[in-house]
């Protein structure tokens, strides 16, 4: 057991931390991910591979604790308003820019581009963990990008990435 | 290999992000600079490139193999935790038992178990419903069968005659005739005990009555005796002489008729 969650911790927290941007948030799913895989190993098909089952698992309970999260009131302390200063939006890097663009997708739109870019996974393999075609998936894919751009232009972070866009 | 129309140009750049693959910026960056939405397209996949890249290396790092390794192990003994009931220990004890002791040994166990548990109220009554029910079923099933009648009874009880059934040799005349042959028998068997009965009754009955009562000669009133008083003291033997006579006669009659009938049987 120790083996398992040493080998595949990385994964499972990587993608609870993506898609729930809160670290306490992510620590307590990924833990209820491997007790739920414990529980039912059982079940699991020995003639497939094992990341993409472990996967579907975490990305199920992910989508649960957003839900749950929904219906909390949200922190006051993490949310950037759009009309926020100039000042405060140099203190957050690219990459926390992103992290607060993706918590404004819907979820399929999340986890579609979580899995795709964070894991790496192809979009068949995106597909079959989130049990829709892959057609569905590409969609996802792109409106995700394209809103998640959109999202990036708007708060001024454009500004310093056209620049970089120019040095490439 | 230029891009000759907007339309490719999204094509080509959708597949290379699905794809992952290499993208020939040449390529695209002139289509770009001619097209304003291919311009912003191209634009938009550069800064997500460069976020994403960014993205991907801010990964913090976790260690909860102890976490939930701990977890697990707390969750199952909370589980084994749970008290089991008297009946479940019975059971595992018995259980046991199979694996250690002999066939019975378990059996004993087995039905002293047994025992207890019927003597649980429930069960009690379960029993004495099942009793109730048993007997009500004997019940329905005896009236099912019509009782014999008292004729019925009473010609089970009777003797039957042996000569009564006749043999399967004879043919239908000869059995016919052995058929009023021992109704005959039968018939002057009965006739004789009665003439017997009838023979005591009259002979008791006469021989009650006073064999003489004729008027004894009174020497005192021998020369001056009075003829009425002759008349008056009639003895009785003398009125019922006739009547003597004639049963005496049909009591012949009967026994020579009846001993001439049974001859042949006796």
């Amino acid at each position: 057991m120790r083996m398992l969650v040493e080998r595949f911790q990385g994964v499972v927290f990587g993608l609870c931390h993506r898609m729930l941007g809160h670290r306490e948030d992510a620590e307590d799913v990924a833990q209820d991910v491997f007790l739920r895989v414990f529980r039912s190993l059982q079940k699991w098909d020995s003639s497939r591979p094992f990341k993409p089952w472990l996967l579907t698992i975490a990305a199920n309970r992910c989508r649960t604790a957003l839900s749950k999260r929904k219906r909390l009131p949200k922190p006051t302390e993490l949310q950037i308003h759009p009309s926020a200063g100039a000042a405060e939006l140099e203190s957050l890097g690219l990459s926390e820019e992103l992290q607060l663009a993706l918590g404004e997708l819907r979820d399929d739109y999340k986890m579609c581009f979580v899995l795709f870019h964070q894991q790496e996974l192809s979009c068949a393999e995106v597909a079959k963990i989130m049990q829709c075609p892959e057609g569905t998936v590409k969609t996802w894919l792109h409106r995700a990008r394209r809103k998640l751009a959109d999202s990036l232009i708007r708060r001024g972070v454009v500004t310093d990435a056209g620049f970089e866009l120019h040095r490439i | 290999m230029r891009v000759s129309n907007c339309t490719e140009f999204e094509q080509r750049l959708r597949e290379a992000i699905e794809s992952r693959a290499s993208v020939d910026e040449a390529t695209f960056c002139a289509h770009a600079a001619d097209c304003d939405d291919c311009r912003r397209q191209w634009e938009e996949y550069l800064l997500l490139s460069v976020a994403v890249a960014e993205w991907n290396s801010g990964q913090p790092e976790i260690d909860l193999a102890d976490a939930i390794l701990a977890q697990h192990a707390f969750r199952e003994n909370e589980e084994y935790a749970i008290q089991p009931t008297s009946q479940d220990v019975e059971t595992a004890n018995i259980a046991t038992s199979t694996r250690l002791e002999s066939r019975p040994t378990v059996f004993l166990q087995t039905a002293k178990t047994a025992s207890d548990q019927i003597h649980s109220s429930r069960q009690r009554y379960s029993a004495l419903a099942v009793i109730a029910s048993a007997a009500l079923v004997l019940c329905s099933i005896a009236t099912l069968f019509d009782p014999p009648t008292v004729q019925e009874q009473l010609a089970g009880k009777m003797p039957t005659t042996s000569h009564a059934v006749p043999n399967r040799n004879m043919t239908d005349d000869e059995a016919a005739g052995a058929d009023v042959e021992a109704l005959v028998r039968d018939a002057g068997s009965a006739y004789m005990g009665l003439a017997r009965d009838a023979a005591e009754v009259f002979t008791d009955t006469v021989a009650f009555i006073p064999e003489q009562t004729l008027p004894t000669a009174d020497p005192t009133n021998a020369l001056g005796s009075n003829s009425d008083d002759s008349e008056q003291s009639t003895p009785w033997g003398q009125e019922l002489e006739p009547i003597r006579r004639d049963v005496g006669q049909a009591i012949d009659f009967l026994f020579e008729t009846i001993s001439t009938e049974a001859e042949p049987t006796t």
